[in-house]
């Protein structure tokens, strides 16, 4: 919402923001991000736990004098940054005992609470080999903080997070897939506390040693643990959504970092399914990695039977159960993203019969949610003034959505079949799949190629 | 915690990154709202259809002569039309002649 205020202070036309107090630290952290000092009017607390006549009180009390002031009265300066102060990108900015080192890290926010391997000039080095780019090159300027996603910042929140440094060309893929503007990295730190999951791709989940199969989404494997630790940590240090004593990330409840995913591409193969990343359009020997957010998890969906449909059958009525109340924020959007990841066994037997498209189709027609529950959720969680009609108008909505004022009538939130993605992974030996959901266009799926340095079978052979 | 002298001790980087914009100061305030045109964005959340008419009069309570833009004008500039709302602001806001901007709602 600042960033709106922030274009308009740039256009030499003095703006006011309405922030509610909880999130008036969060705002600080934008604002230092935009880097245009911006006038807040507060709201005292939650707008949706008042009553009319509490809220009007607020506003004539509280809310308009601020803004009023925020329009007509000079700009106070703001307060320093979070993190410590800013130091030279490469400079050893402490020296100390490796307890000391912790310590100095937790202090400044500039850690996620566990123990870091400490980035020593040489450790940040044996990183930087595995890779062509310079370690100043800057890839973008990430928010919130807006700070530069240099390759020297990856290296150094790859050797912090237990990385190998070999896991270095894909760090830098996925950094670059979180700055994809599609991916709304910007939302991290949003109140529905979605996390970013990994997927891997191609031959480097074997090579790599990348847990696909019974666990796989379990903390214990090297690569997969770590590299989930490294897009927390470096959310936390380069992006700055960082919770409380901090302030960027107003994730409510959240959730902790997700290991990293990978593919059973033997499995996918076998079966005649193209792999994740294929049907993205990456070739089948093409290293790949993408990010997507996970802002809810299916329980287990056992699924037994010898047709197709005994199986995705039963996921749709799952992912239905499980992700039913977020439908809304679909209806929003226009946007949802489910992913299945289709233990082995499984997926033979779908596969069979039938191709991963109509899988996805399946799915897009069957889950299904009734207007009136998805109207009184947005209602009670952000939107008290959500239509149908309306999202229909802002075009976002085709115009069947409004046709019918029945609230029973089910309506689909999945508007195409190729918002679905399915992986094969996880146990073959039992019959479980899970899926994931995005949320909405927040942390929306994107894919990136992992460029590999020119002598990368030299350093492999050590 | 205590060190003792032969712990190995380690020299570590900044895992941060430097700051990648340049500050731009704030634009000039305006004392008097009376003629002046102020405009209204809303991303359609926590019940500003609510407050914001309360907030236009107790300005109005202050500045009888300001004239407000309604939010409709602008769109939505939250989710998913946000970025073309936001790219679209510049224009509009000149074709309304808008002397200053309200935002909201952050909670």
């Amino acid at each position: 919402m600042l960033r709106a205020a922030a274009v308009v202070e740039k256009l030499g036309i003095p703006a006011a923001s309405i922030i509610s107090s909880p999130f008036l630290k969060q705002a600080e952290v934008v604002k230092k991000g935009l880097d245009v000092p911006l006038a807040i009017g507060v709201y005292p607390g939650v707008p949706l736990l008042d009553s009319d006549e509490e809220l009007a009180k607020k506003v004539n009390e509280v809310l308009a004098p601020g803004l009023l002031a925020g329009l007509t009265d000079e700009m106070p300066k703001d307060a320093p940054a979070e993190g410590g102060s800013d130091s030279a990108p490469g400079a050893a900015v402490f020296s100390g005992t490796l307890r000391e080192v912790q310590d100095y890290f937790h202090k400044y926010m500039l850690s996620d609470g566990l123990p870091v391997i400490p980035p020593t000039r040489e450790a940040v080095d044996e990183f930087l080999r595995y890779t062509d780019r310079k370690p100043e090159e800057v890839l973008c300027a990430i928010p919130q903080e807006a700070r530069e996603a240099s390759i020297l910042s990856i290296a150094v929140n790859g050797v912090m997070s237990g990385c190998r440094p070999e896991y270095m060309p894909l760090l830098v893929g996925i950094v670059e897939a979180m700055a994809d503007p599609v991916f709304r990295i910007e939302d991290c730190g949003s109140t529905p506390g979605w996390e970013p999951v990994v997927v891997v791709n191609g031959p480097m989940v074997r090579e790599l040693d990348f847990n696909f199969g019974q666990g796989m989404m379990r903390i214990g494997r090297q690569a997969n643990s770590s590299i989930g630790r490294f897009v927390r940590m470096y959310l936390r240090n380069v992006c700055g959504f960082r919770v409380p004593p901090g302030a960027g990330d107003k994730g409510s409840i959240g959730q902790s970092f997700l290991v990293a995913m990978a593919e059973d591409e033997e499995a996918a193969k076998a079966m005649g399914w193209p792999t994740y990343a294929q049907a993205k359009g990456f070739g089948p020997n093409d290293n790949v990695v993408s990010v997507r957010s996970v802002i809810s998890v299916s329980g287990p969906m056992y699924t037994a039977g010898t047709h197709a449909l005994d199986h995705v059958g039963v996921w749709a009525e799952m992912m239905t159960q499980s992700f039913g109340y977020w439908a809304y924020t679909a209806f929003k959007t226009g946007k949802w993203y489910p992913l299945v990841v289709a233990g082995p066994g499984v997926a033979k037997v779908v596969a069979c019969e039938w191709s991963k498209d109509k899988v996805k189709q399946y799915l897009s027609d069957h889950i299904l949610v009734k207007a009136g529950q998805a109207q009184h959720y947005a209602r009670v969680g952000s939107t008290p003034t959500f239509t149908f009609e309306r999202y229909v108008e802002e075009g976002i909505l085709p115009p069947e959505y409004a046709e019918s004022k029945n609230m029973e009538r089910m309506v689909k939130p999945i508007l195409k079949p190729q918002f679905i993605d399915v992986l094969v992974a996880g146990d073959p030996g039992r019959n479980q799949s899970r899926a994931y959901l995005c949320n909405h266009i927040q942390g929306a799926p994107v894919s990136k190629a992992v460029k590999l340095p020119a002598n990368w079978e030299a350093l492999r052979k050590g | 915690m205590t060190s003792t002298s032969n712990e190995p001790r380690y020299d570590v980087l900044w895992p941060s990154s430097r700051k990648a914009v340049k500050s731009t100061a704030a634009a000039p305030r305006l004392p008097d709202l009376n003629g002046k045109v102020v405009c209204e964005l809303w991303d359609i959340l926590f019940r500003g259809d609510t407050i914001y008419p309360i907030v236009r009069e107790y300005i109005r309570g202050r500045f009888p002569d300001v004239k407000f833009i309604d939010h409709k004008e602008f769109g939505n500039f939250h989710g998913a039309r946000e970025r073309d709302v936001i790219k679209s602001l510049p224009e509009k806001l000149k074709k309304f002649k808008a002397d200053a901007v309200i935002v909201g709602i952050g909670a």
